[in-house]
C-alpha cells in the first residue's frame, strides 16, 4: 500500500499506464484515510491473527486474504477515462478485470452491492459505484485516490467466496470439487458494518495452490488490459522509489500481529 | 457566499475575494456532485505555507478520495473545524458552510488568472 502511494506521487501525466499486482503475506485489513482507531478491536485483530494498515484512498474497509490485489494508474488525461466522471471511471478501470473473471465464470457482473446474506455488509451508501460480484455478491472491493493528473484504482480481488463458479479455480477446473469446501463465516471485528465479505472457507487444497490461482487470475486481467491498450512491458521501479516505500511502511502500518 | 462573486480553478477549487488579505477557499457544487457522498475531510495545519498548486487537503467520499489544491500561493491561516464531525456540509453547503479553509494571499494579483464566475460555468460545459 505504501508502494502504491508512492508510485501515485511520482506519477506524471505523460507516462503510461501502469498495472501492478501483489498479495499480503499475512492477512491484513486496509483502512481508508478517514479511519479512526477505535472503530476496530485489535483484540479481535490479535484473535484472528489479522493485522491494520492505512491507505490513500477513499472507500470501505477491504480484507486482503487469500486474494489477488491489483492497483492501476492512469493519467487522467488518457483517451480511456478522459472526461469521465468518478462513477464511469470506476467502470471503465474495472471492465478488464471484469472479463477476465468471465473467463472463471460467466456469471460475473457488474452488481450493486446487496445483502446476500447476514454476513455480507450491505454497501448501499455505495450505489452509485458498480462493484464486480456474483449472485449480487461482491467479490472484488476496490476504491480509487484521485489528484488532477492521475486516478489510482486499487482493489482486492477476493479468490475464495462463497461462489461456486469461483470455486471451480480452487480445483483446477474440476466442477465436483465444490463439495469438498467448508464454509464457516468468522465474526464481525467491528461494530461498523463496514466489511464486505466476510467468510472464511477451509480448503482441501494445499496452500501454494493459491498462489497459482493469482498467477492465473493475473495473467487473464493483464491479456484484458493489453487489449485495452495495447502490449505491455514489465518495468523496474527506482530503487529510490522503492527505499522510500519501505521508509513509509511504518506510517501505514496501524496494527501488526 | 455569493458564488458569482468567487473565483474557480480547473480543479474545481473556489477561492472567495481577499479580505485584509486573507481568503477563503473551498470545493465547487460541480466537485461535491462529482465526488458523492463525502464521508472525511483531511485539512492542512495552520500556519502552512502552499504554493499555488500544491496539494493542500484531501476530501473523501464513497467514491474517491481526492485532493484539493491551492489555487493561490500564501499561508493557511484557519479551518473549518466543522467539517470534523460534519463533512456532509461540503454536499449540502459548498459555498458557505462547507468551506475548507482560509489563506492568507501572498500576491493577491495572482487571483486574477482564475475564471470568474460565468468563465467556469462555460469551463463545465466543455468538460
Amino acid at each position: 500500500m505504501a508502494l502504491d502511494q508512492i508510485m501515485f506521487e511520482s506519477f506524471e501525466g505523460s507516462d503510461l499506464p501502469c498495472l501492478r499486482f501483489y498479495c499480503f503475506e499475512q492477512a491484513t485489513v486496509s483502512v481508508p484515510l478517514r479511519f479512526k482507531g477505535s472503530e476496530i478491536s485489535t483484540e479481535k485483530l490479535r484473535k484472528y491473527g489479522i493485522s491494520l494498515c492505512r491507505r490513500i484512498s477513499g472507500g470501505k474497509y477491504l480484507l486482503h486474504q487469500l486474494g489477488l490485489t491489483y492497483a492501476i494508474l492512469i493519467p487522467k488525461t488518457h483517451a480511456y477515462i478522459k472526461g469521465l466522471d468518478i462513477s464511469s471511471s470506476y467502470r471503465k478501470l474495472s471492465l478488464p478485470i471484469l472479463e477476465a473473471l468471465r473467463c472463471f465464470d460467466q456469471a460475473v457482473d457488474f452488481i450493486q452491492c446487496k445483502r446476500a446474506s447476514a454476513d455480507n455488509y450491505d454497501c448501499s451508501r455505495e450505489s452509485e459505484v458498480e462493484s464486480i460480484g456474483v449472485s449480487g455478491v461482491k467479490f472484488v472491493g476496490s476504491a480509487q485516490k484521485r489528484s488532477r493528473e492521475v486516478v489510482l484504482q486499487h482493489g482486492e480481488i477476493q479468490l475464495c467466496s462463497s461462489t461456486l463458479g469461483l470455486g471451480h479455480l480452487l480445483s483446477h477446473g474440476n466442477p465436483n470439487a465444490t463439495k469438498g469446501l467448508d464454509i464457516c463465516c468468522i465474526e464481525r471485528i467491528s461494530d461498523q458494518n463496514n466489511f464486505l465479505v466476510w467468510q472464511e472457507r477451509k480448503y482441501d487444497h494445499k496452500p501454494s495452490d493459491l498462489n497459482l490461482m493469482r498467477e492465473s487470475v493475473a495473467r487473464k486481467i493483464l491479456r484484458e488490459f493489453e487489449k485495452v491498450f495495447g502490449k505491455s512491458s514489465s518495468f523496474q521501479l527506482e530503487s529510490s522509489i522503492i527505499n522510500h516505500a519501505l521508509e513509509s511502511r511504518k506510517d501505514f502500518q496501524l496494527y501488526t500481529v | 457566499m455569493d458564488e458569482k462573486s468567487l473565483r474557480f480553478t480547473k480543479d474545481h477549487e473556489w477561492i472567495s475575494m481577499p479580505v485584509e488579505g486573507v481568503c477563503t477557499i473551498g470545493i465547487s457544487e460541480h466537485a461535491q456532485s462529482e465526488l458523492g457522498d463525502i464521508v472525511y475531510v483531511e485539512l492542512p495545519e495552520p500556519p502552512t505555507d502552499l504554493s499555488k498548486g500544491d496539494s493542500a487537503a484531501t476530501v473523501e467520499s464513497v467514491k474517491a478520495a481526492s485532493d484539493v489544491y491551492a489555487p493561490v500561493a500564501g499561508i493557511v491561516r484557519g479551518v473549518n473545524e466543522d467539517l470534523e464531525d460534519n463533512p456532509s456540509l461540503l454536499n449540502e453547503s459548498p459555498y458557505e458552510n462547507g468551506w475548507l479553509f482560509t489563506l492568507e494571499v501572498e500576491d493577491e494579483g495572482d487571483l486574477e488568472e482564475l475564471m470568474d464566475f460565468d468563465s467556469y460555468q462555460v469551463y463545465l460545459q466543455e468538460l
